[in-house]
């Protein structure tokens, strides 16, 4: 099928389940993220305003740095969409967001809200490419993919190239040189996503080009932030004698792999490790990591904490 | 007591309860051998049938030979009888294989009946891994003599430090540094009779003369998962750069800050729950056990060099 009859039949499939599904249970699932200005008594209106609706609170996690006044929080909770249409709940939540003059205010409906529609960009290094279209089909990764994009090309014959051709994915192979990165095409092809992701895409992003996408990117940086930035932070690692190595998924800003840390996770090595245990170990921690960032983003726990870091619930 | 005293009445006490809880019962003594030689075939054979030719009963035996060289690293710990295999024989015997394969190094040690290695521990201001490393040597859970404590950093005579260490006869020795004095020529003079150092957050850098003037291994605690954070204040680098781990690491010191061989790293986790406190607090934990562990394998002969930047730690 092509890929956006694909997609249409995905989601028509999947209200349909929840309708043929819902007559045992009408009450569906929604995330709430708030962040505004510090004051007494935002929990109180936002749970107040849940329940009266009906709404039940499942989960709350509520944040206030220490030394700032600003307040994040996290609801998730079920309510009857008879008794809370969607429109309303985005409505009752907007007036709140207006009342505490929210810096952010974001509901979201997983089983009626469209998926996040991303695209992926990688180069050659294959594997958290592949990893990421297996979690997507096993339904592991609540997103469309509209499309993957990469400076290397892949001959027909390859497992990618079949898995993308049998679930209707476009694969770009945009070539990069000095001076031509193929930026204008890129910005083209993601018009119509809600983030990308970088998944060992080993093109820096421009200024440029971060400011006319305007949304989230999330990288995959095999190694433990700040150490290795750069090339090869295997063989870095590797060569340093370190004990633990690591990988990192964080946001893209226009310093190379210095943006906002999503998530970090470590292996232990030893002497009895060489540089392709290194490689495949970090490989492991690359995939993990990744797949994890985007399953936090699309659930709505990232949230951006001052300049440099990030608020995971 | 003083120190030297209390030292030599601590080291009798131990060979005599040795003596009395082994002579009628065990007379098995507990030996660590390491080697390090040229690779070759037959020297694990070799090394074995010596230890079982003495009727020792080998316990654990580590033996690591990297894929692109022909180097061979072995650590055993072996059970024998001091009556069959004399202390002076076991040294020989090994001196004599150590010779037949060229070895780099080959040491072998019985932590009951050799004397326990003699340290000087460093601190500046810090406290929590010194007060740490005393507390594990109290409970007889760090096994090394300590000569001294050199710091650069004053403690008043009813600060816990001085306290402990006065009980304990060990000797304090205040020797503030200041810009062009690191006072290296006094504290070699301190540390001449020890066989390693423990730098416990001592903030000074030791110049390459004094690296080679001592000649013997320093091992320090840098409180970051190095090659981040080098230098100062890495809880504060960490905090601000938002990072989701944080370390410590143990390595050996070099003439270059924070970059000699790693021994020892260790990682928790802090999220956006944790201020510049936490972070800090979680960082002295990691230290305290980064740095114990390392002088403990250290100790159990379980850390050699490998190249030039890296270690074998069995």
């Amino acid at each position: 099928m092509v890929g956006a009859q694909a997609r249409a039949s995905s989601s028509l499939r999947r209200a349909a389940a929840r309708a043929f599904s819902s007559s045992t249970s009408p009450f569906f699932r929604g995330i709430h993220v708030f962040k505004c200005p510090d004051v007494v008594g935002i929990v109180a209106k936002l749970s107040e305003c849940i329940a009266s609706k009906g709404g039940n609170i499942h989960c709350v996690d509520v944040f206030v740095p220490e030394n700032k006044q600003i307040f994040y929080s996290r609801s998730e909770f079920s309510f009857d969409p008879s008794r809370w249409p969607r429109d309303v709940l985005e409505s009752d939540f907007q007036r709140l967001a207006k009342h505490f003059s929210a810096e952010r205010s974001t509901v979201r409906v997983p089983d009626l809200d469209p998926r996040y529609k991303i695209a992926v960009l990688a180069s050659k290094q294959d594997h958290c490419l592949v990893d990421l279209l297996h979690r997507w089909q096993d339904q592991r990764l609540p997103v469309d993919i509209n499309c993957i994009i990469s400076n290397h090309p892949r001959a027909p014959n390859t497992h990618v190239i079949r898995f993308l051709e049998r679930h209707g994915i476009p694969f770009h192979c945009l070539p990069t040189a000095p001076g031509k990165k193929g930026e204008e095409e890129i910005l083209k092809l993601v018009e119509d996503t809600d983030f990308l992701v970088l998944a060992r895409y080993m093109q820096i992003l421009s200024g440029g080009f971060l400011q006319a996408y305007g949304k989230d990117i999330i990288n995959i940086h095999h190694g433990l932030l700040p150490s290795f930035k750069g090339g090869n932070p295997s063989r870095q690692a590797f060569e340093a004698g370190v004990k633990l190595i690591g990988a990192t998924s964080h946001f893209v800003t226009e310093e190379l792999d210095a943006g906002p840390i999503i998530e970090q996770m470590v292996e232990r090595v030893s002497h009895k490790d060489n540089l392709t245990s290194f490689v495949m170990k970090s490989e492991n921690l690359e995939k993990q990591c990744l797949s994890q960032a985007i399953k936090s983003y699309c659930e709505l726990r990232v949230l951006p904490y001052e300049s440099r870091k990030t608020v995971v619930f």
